[in-house]
């Protein structure tokens, strides 16, 4: 399992990403759903999940809807607008690091 | 789906109030977290009864949970200070700072005061009644992160204003300018901290 620094800066993509393919959902649900699609190798903690969807909801990239559910209330976010473009950069922001780091650890051998 | 009672509900929201989760807003979103990880541990088979289960959840995942109450509130302060910022150019705000100097004006002249007994009246006159207000809505038992701190900071640079810019010198020569600085400041406050009131009013369906 990768250390959980490696993740620390692609918490904010691997969220609006998720909430892109999934619309509404809500904080446990996140956590479960990256934990599942990982293969358990990406455990989000509670305590780093919550002040980044806050952030993106005070930055206008997320709303946020109250339900009752279960004798409680449960706070569900979904992408605006903003949320929607922004999700598409940070995608292809993720995507283009990815492939920096692989042809740094796996060069291409040159033909001189 | 196992799911918890009212009863467990409400155990775990007095035990993060017990730990300082003051404010409703985060607390409602930390109870359901923990009450949906409960819920799991009994739907993959944990036998144990719902308190058990919560305690040692809490012994893995308090100080987790907790650890990230500052940077809550640090954000809530930010967010208050965006809306302040955000409703000062806002027209309803510039409309009643205006309508609130023209008042001003006349009441200066109605009761004849001289121009510096005057600013020190009015400004005087204006921080204790937003005094007495604030208080009344933060002495609510129910607190909101976003709301709290937008009243801590309304008081906080009113109580500053009153306290070192009354009797400068810079007051007296800008008397004017000041006094509707100040009525402007405390317009905005007010109008962020009644659309606040309204959000959660709103979101929280309360």
């Amino acid at each position: 399992m990768a250390a959980p620094g490696l993740y620390k800066g692609s918490l904010t993509t691997i969220i609006l990403k998720l909430l892109n393919e999934n619309g509404k959902m809500y904080g446990y649900e996140i956590t479960q759903k990256a934990k599942l699609i990982s293969n358990e190798k990406l455990k989000i903690t509670e305590g780093a999940l919550y002040p980044a969807l806050h952030k993106l909801e005070a930055d206008g990239l997320l709303e946020a809807e109250m339900k009752t559910v279960d004798n409680r209330m449960r706070k569900y976010y979904k992408l605006t607008e903003k949320g929607t473009k922004e999700t598409a950069h940070k995608v292809s922001e993720l995507e283009e690091f990815i492939e920096t780091l692989q042809a740094i650890l796996n060069p291409k051998p040159s033909i001189s | 789906m196992k799911k918890l009672t009212k009863e467990n509900i409400q155990f775990i929201d007095t035990y993060l109030k017990n730990f300082d989760v003051i404010f409703f807003d985060i607390r409602i979103e930390m109870t359901d977290h923990v009450a949906s990880e409960i819920e799991a541990k009994m739907s993959r088979g944990d036998a144990r009864d719902f308190y058990d289960i919560f305690k040692s959840y809490m012994v893995e995942h308090k100080k987790g949970l907790l650890k990230n109450l500052n940077k809550f509130k640090w954000q809530a302060t930010k967010k208050a200070f965006k809306q302040i910022f955000i409703n000062s150019y806002h027209p309803k705000t510039l409309f009643f700072t205006v309508v609130s100097m023209l008042c001003l004006f006349w009441g200066w002249n109605f009761l004849e005061f001289s121009v510096g007994y005057s600013v020190n009246f009015s400004v005087s006159l204006l921080m204790l009644t937003l005094f007495m207000i604030l208080m009344t809505v933060l002495k609510k038992k129910v607190k909101f992160s976003v709301l709290h701190e937008l009243i801590s900071i309304t008081l906080i640079l009113n109580y500053s204003l009153f306290h070192y810019l009354l009797d400068s010198s810079f007051m007296q020569t800008w008397s004017l300018v000041c006094v509707t600085l100040v009525v402007w400041f405390n317009v905005s406050c007010i109008k962020s901290i009644l659309d606040l009131k309204l959000h959660y009013k709103k979101q929280l369906l309360i």
